[in-house]
């Protein structure tokens, strides 16, 4: 089902047609939420109430993005809303950010055995401890595999900012996994 | 030196898998059902909303025509109904509340509970 056939659905009170929208979006709107929010009860209400914002204004929708872009931009709009109700900080400065600067190391010898998954999760800490740009941006890029373009539609932000939170998520990332797996590399080359 | 540079590569691959990867955590599996019965719920009232305003809107505007009706004839004399609603305004305007509140409960209110009860 396309976009517009969907929207004309929706808005003529199909049942299936929403239960479809939610189906389709939910993964892209729970992963970006979750990302942003990182409290699970907090980020499921509020995935709830974005479905029901996308509901109710999916008739000013005017087909200028594609609908995904639209219902990421309202995702990441009222994520970014409930961080600021809540006083968080959203605006870190890219130069200021240390990555897991008062980290306890993970891994305390070379000797302790890490797989694969511990040092996935390990990354994942990681993820958690970055601003919110980056986690965005990372979230959106890698997870959703949206384009720049898709990503500048849905957050904002100019291409050139979207790339360097990448590359500096990325670099903040090796950084920080480095710093919570002293002597990693020797591990790298026995991880199963 | 070479095992050094493969090693970047290998931790690079691991970043790169991990962004890849769905969360750990998951939405609850009734999501979807829970979000379609709010859904299902605004979308009731906003009909039942819409249908009562369009009920009080013709019977606000039958009775402005009632009302011009029973002016412009006897304009120059002081029509006595009128008289009437302009000295027991208090009385007035609480029987239209009452009337309206009624209305409403019976309209919007007892229906929109009746059908969240079936649903």
């Amino acid at each position: 089902m396309d976009d517009a056939t969907l929207i004309a659905q929706v808005q003529a009170g199909n049942e299936h047609a929403n239960r479809f929208l939610i189906e389709k979006y939910k993964n892209l709107v729970w992963h970006l939420v979750l990302r942003m929010v990182d409290q699970q009860e907090d980020a499921e209400d509020l995935c709830q109430e974005i479905f029901l914002r996308v509901f109710r204004d999916i008739g000013r929708f005017r087909g200028e993005s594609k609908l995904s872009t639209w219902i990421g931009a309202i995702a990441y709009n009222m994520s970014i809303s409930y961080l600021r109700k809540k006083g968080k900080n959203i605006m870190v400065s890219v130069d200021d950010y240390l990555p897991v600067a008062s980290g306890k190391p993970a891994v305390e010898s070379a000797d302790e055995a890490v797989d694969k998954s511990s040092m996935k999760k390990i990354v994942h800490r990681v993820i958690d401890t970055l601003p919110v740009q980056y986690r965005t941006v990372i979230t959106l890029f890698y997870l959703e595999e949206l384009s720049y373009k898709e990503i500048e539609g849905i957050t904002g932000m100019p291409e050139g900012t979207i790339k360097s939170y990448l590359n500096r998520g990325r670099e903040a990332i090796r950084e920080g996994v480095l710093r919570l797996v002293p002597d990693m590399h020797p591990q790298l080359s026995t991880m199963k | 030196m070479n095992s050094e540079t493969d090693r970047f590569s290998e931790l690079e691959a691991l970043i790169t898998e991990a962004l890849k990867e769905n969360p750990e955590r998951e939405l609850s599996i009734s999501f979807t059902d829970t979000l379609l019965r709010k859904v299902e719920k605004r979308l009731t009232w906003r009909e039942l909303i819409h249908e009562f305003a369009m009920k009080t809107g013709i019977v606000a505007v039958s009775l402005i025509i009632l009302a011009v009706c029973l002016i412009f004839p006897n304009r120059d004399s002081t029509n006595p109904i009128i008289q009437m609603i302009v000295d027991n305004w208090q009385i007035v305007s609480g029987a239209v509340f009452l009337i309206l509140f009624t209305f409403f409960s019976d309209q919007v209110l007892l229906k929109f509970y009746t059908r969240e009860r079936i649903s």
